[in-house]
């Protein structure tokens, strides 16, 4: 099991919450202290507002590229036999990577890992296929649990 | 933002008193776990903890094996923004946590869910059990 790649995946969680409460800290305050007065110019209390938004989004995007180079790096590191395309799709990272496992890692697990790879697809390509919506902790619960199935890089 | 600043006798005064608390709170819990059937408790690892304010120490980390999964009790950090300070307890390895959080002024625990929210039971033996299920059987 890796100890490893689930601290990979809990320092994203981290960056979320900082920056999360970086810009609620901003919002909040934005009338109160004189905030605007240290930002950069042309950025109004309306920007920060959409970011709060998209925060969530945004880090899971994070969230996944992070696992994909989790997988690459398992790959790389545990089969160096295996020749990893460079444009290669996150489908085959996650099926090639389950099934190497002994045991393989189980369909239901391996299905929500796919679960959350469409809701980031969906977040991408915002006219794509329509994906159920995910949490960010339910995301980060999902690829955590399936790191934890990789041996840690030697 | 501006960061508080200590004397070093002030920082090591705080950091001892810390790590006591952090020595009771580990002692508690392994003594909660103690007739609950299949659980155990690894030897207690020490992490290293960098704050602005108090600069690198030693914590102990808590780590429960049970049939339903791993649990860790983790500190943070001392000196977290309002003097509070903060361990995180969570399941391994899915990360479901809640927080625990002790105010300077106050003598117990405060657990806070991920949205931020107090859960507002009193910090014993019955609620950590109930917490710890709950975390583990988190899907």
């Amino acid at each position: 099991v890796s100890d490893i790649f689930g601290q990979w995946l809990r320092a994203v969680r981290y960056e979320y919450e900082a920056a999360r409460e970086a810009i609620a800290y901003i919002n909040r305050n934005w009338q109160k202290y004189d905030i605007y007065g240290e930002i950069t110019e042309g950025l109004t209390p309306q920007h920060f507002k959409n970011a709060a938004q998209n925060l969530e989004a945004i880090f899971i995007i994070r969230l996944f590229a992070t696992f994909e180079g989790i997988l690459k790096e398992h790959l790389a590191k545990s089969h160096p036999h295996i020749s990893v395309p460079e444009d290669v799709r996150a489908v085959w990272l996650i099926d090639r990577s389950a099934n190497l496992q002994n045991p393989h890692i189980v369909t239901p697990l391996r299905n929500r890992v796919h679960d959350v790879r469409r809701y980031r697809n969906f977040l991408v390509h915002p006219g794509g296929v329509i994906a159920n919506r995910i949490f960010f902790q339910d995301a980060l619960a999902s690829l955590a649990k399936f790191s934890d199935r990789l041996p840690d890089p030697l | 933002m501006n960061t508080q600043t200590f004397d070093p006798e002030t920082i090591s005064q705080i950091v001892q008193e810390w790590q006591t608390t952090l020595a009771q709170l580990m002692k508690d819990v392994s003594e909660w776990i103690q007739d609950q059937p299949g659980w155990s408790i690894q030897p207690i690892s020490q992490k290293q903890i960098s704050e602005e304010t108090l600069g690198t120490y030693t914590a102990p980390v808590l780590t429960i094996d049970t049939p339903q999964g791993r649990l860790i009790l983790e500190p943070i950090a001392r000196m977290v923004f309002g003097g509070r300070s903060t361990v995180e307890m969570y399941a391994w390895p899915t990360l479901y946590r809640v927080r625990l959080i002790r105010k300077a002024e106050e003598d117990d625990w405060i657990i806070l869910t991920d949205s931020g929210i107090p859960l507002r039971q009193p910090w014993n033996r019955e609620t950590f059990l109930t917490l710890a299920q709950d975390l583990l059987g988190a899907e």
